[in-house]
């Protein structure tokens, strides 16, 4: 079978992926499986890629160039040093580091590909899209919207129609697509987003949280030193990831200033219920978006079968929760939000080229997991609530925390029994 | 126009030469082609019946070439899938060993940095106590060495060996209390630290050395540019976050502050 390569050449960051025995493998490189869409010159005049790139862009913008895909299909040029690019040239340079990635990984070379788009790209934007390609040396043999990919990892030869909702929340960006799949067919109904909005404001939301509240306890700004402002940064990124897991996260930086020469350190319980109360208006925005692209289909929210995550930002369980309680489906994430645009696009190449492929597969659990506790069910107080801890569909190994307490005062036992099923009452479970 | 040669002559020529092999045959002592091959006057009709049969043996030859060839297309696509799996195995085996060491490392490296930060952090205190510890033993001094010359000449008299070991003591206070304790700490803190050193060693783990050098984007990203024009453009002057290497590649970016273009 002839390999055909799977690239989401994404805004900032790019994946290529590949089938192998029918399974889909995202090929990476030094542990990384992105490569940051940044391209640069260095002192010396050598070509940078990726992280290097990236690494330099405070030092010398002039010689770097980001965010390129921005400009894809417009006649306007970026200097590159003392060289004006086109963006097709600009990405094809990005194309050729992914192409060279998937060589140095098989051991020969591999030619044609299949390179993502946003679903919102113009016909020109496209163009230029398969142009960069061809500078890159592949041959594009097609090109496909993004939300199609991250359908195609669920769905890729559906028997009925199917109609998919793809959440996309990037890091800095969001859009929302309705997908129609049938029979081979793929078809966006609708696109809406914002361009502005994705989890690097949720890190800087919960960065100021912290670093006020730092402030009014010790009457310093964290924000006014960089090394300390890089700490919490860096530590804050850490507790949301920490929070999608479990209900707090501790942020603990010893010694990260100090007042009048006395050292002060950062620690800090951040609850999940404030991280969610700090992200809801940003996340009722990304709502809108998806009211707007049901109603642009013409469609109701019955009338779609299933609610894809796409996107690092898309993992905070309050997306979950906020996009469940309007639509009414169940969400699905078993595929990494990271990468199911790429691996979407290498199942797009296999079909291609004539195989016959089934969904990306990932072992989830196929009923939500939770304890019985005493809660409130149907309106009365219960010993057989039904305590949610792992959601169905959460890929495996999954680890979840929860809080809980006791019933009485001194109490010194507790008997935890595990339930699967969806039902309030365990005893339905 | 025709060049074909004409058949009789080449028939003639063909039957001459299977004559004369014949008889070189029969030549060779106790092997007779004779007694092998049956007397059959070769003709224009036999000739036919031949190149009919090895024209199908050419055909049949082609066929299963073109087999051969398909099957070999075949086999080059399942050895190159053989290989591609070949050369994923050894990668992903490692792949998987040092994902799993990867939150080792990185513990590592997390209290490597603490303790240089808690050091750096000793060191400051350890500065400033001992010299707000001798500003103020001075300052104490100073006053009593006042209060001694503005006493009359009888009670200078009367408390000079007083005043002088008190002075002694200052002296003896001033030089050694505190640094003692410090220096005592800070000498177990390099062991700490040394003994954190021979681990990463051994695990190949490498702290980054970055200030003075030129910002290198391949391992150290600039967090921000300042102007110094004591040091060059794009030298680091600050490390902002240190960087590492693990088994010589770059395990996590180093965070500097560097010199601006000019």
């Amino acid at each position: 079978m002839e390999t055909i390569l799977g690239i989401d050449l994404g805004t900032t960051n790019s994946a290529v992926s590949i089938i192998r025995d029918g399974q889909t493998f995202v090929i990476e490189e030094d542990g990384q499986q992105s490569l940051p869409s940044v391209v640069g010159l260095d002192s010396e005049g050598k070509l940078l890629v990726g992280f290097p790139a990236r690494n330099q862009w405070a030092l010398a913008p002039e010689r770097t160039v980001r965010s390129i895909k921005r400009k894809m299909g417009s006649s306007e040029t970026v200097q590159l040093g003392s060289q004006a690019c086109t963006p097709q040239e600009i990405s094809a340079i990005i194309l050729r580091t992914l192409k060279e990635r998937a060589h140095r990984q098989l051991g020969r070379e591999v030619r044609k590909a299949v390179i993502t788009v946003p679903a919102f790209f113009t016909e020109q934007q496209r163009e230029a899209t398969r142009e960069a390609g061809e500078l890159a040396g592949l041959e594009v043999v097609r090109i496909i919207n993004e939300p199609t990919a991250a359908s195609l990892t669920y769905s890729p030869n559906p028997d009925k129609l199917e109609r998919l909702l793809v959440y996309d929340l990037g890091g800095g960006t969001f859009d929302v697509s309705i997908v129609q799949l049938e029979q081979g067919v793929v078809e966006v109904l609708s696109s809406h987003g914002d361009t502005q909005l994705g989890g690097d404001d949720f890190d800087e939301l919960l960065m100021n949280h912290v670093c006020d509240k730092f402030q009014a306890d010790n009457d310093v700004d964290l924000r006014a030193t960089p090394t300390a402002k890089s700490r919490v940064l860096n530590a804050v990124e850490e507790a949301k990831k920490q929070l999608s897991f479990e209900p707090l996260a501790n942020i603990q930086e010893e010694f990260i200033t100090e007042k009048a020469g006395m050292p002060l350190h950062l620690n800090m319980e951040i609850m999940r219920s404030d991280y969610e109360r700090l992200i809801e208006p940003l996340l009722e925005k990304t709502l809108r978006s998806v009211g707007e692209s049901l109603s642009d289909a013409k469609l109701l929210a019955n009338q779609i079968d299933r609610v894809i995550l796409v996107g690092g930002a898309s993992r905070t369980p309050l997306v979950h929760r906020m996009l469940h309680e309007q639509l009414g489906l169940p969400i699905h994430t078993e595929v990494d939000p990271d990468l199911c645009v790429s691996m979407g696009a290498a199942i797009q190449g296999g079909l291609i080229a004539g195989l016959d492929l089934g969904p990306v597969l990932v072992d989830i659990t196929p009923h939500t997991l939770g304890i019985a506790c005493i809660g409130d069910l149907n309106g009365h107080r219960s010993p057989f609530c039904f305590a949610e801890i792992i959601d169905r569909n959460t890929p495996l190994p999954a680890i979840r925390t929860d809080i809980f307490s006791t019933s009485h005062d001194s109490q010194t036992e507790i008997n935890i029994e595990v339930f699967q099923g969806e039902d309030p009452d365990v005893r339905h479970n | 126009m025709n060049d074909w040669p004409d058949h009789e002559q080449l028939l003639s020529r063909f039957r001459d030469w299977l004559t004369q092999t014949q008889a070189e045959c029969a030549s060779l002592d106790e092997y007779s082609v004779e007694d092998e091959l049956p007397h059959e006057k070769v003709g224009l009709y036999q000739l036919t019946e031949q190149l009919t049969a090895l024209r199908h043996d050419v055909k049949l030859l082609t066929k299963t070439s073109r087999g051969l060839e398909e099957r070999n297309e075949a086999t080059l696509l399942s050895m190159n899938a053989a290989i591609d799996q070949f050369r994923t195995v050894t990668p992903q085996q490692e792949a998987a060993a040092q994902e799993a060491a990867r939150p080792l490392v990185a513990a590592i490296i997390a209290l490597d940095e603490s303790l240089v930060r808690g050091r750096r952090v000793i060191e400051q205190a350890r500065r400033r106590i001992l010299e707000d510890w001798h500003v103020e033993l001075q300052e104490v001094r100073n006053r009593l060495d006042t209060l001694y010359r503005t006493q009359p000449w009888w009670r200078r008299a009367l408390i000079g060996p007083w005043h002088r070991a008190t002075r002694d003591v200052y002296a003896e206070h001033s030089l050694n209390t505190g640094r003692d304790i410090f220096d005592s700490l800070l000498e177990g803190y390099d062991l700490i630290q040394n003994r954190l050193q021979r681990t990463m060693q051994e695990q190949a783990i490498v702290r980054m050395q970055c200030v003075a050098k030129q910002a290198d984007p391949h391992c150290m990203t600039v967090v921000e540019v300042v102007n110094d024009p004591a040091h060059p453009p794009g030298a680091v002057v600050e490390e902002v976050r240190p960087g590492y290497y693990w088994n010589e590649n770059v395990f996590r970016f180093a965070e500097v502050k560097a010199v601006g273009q000019r």
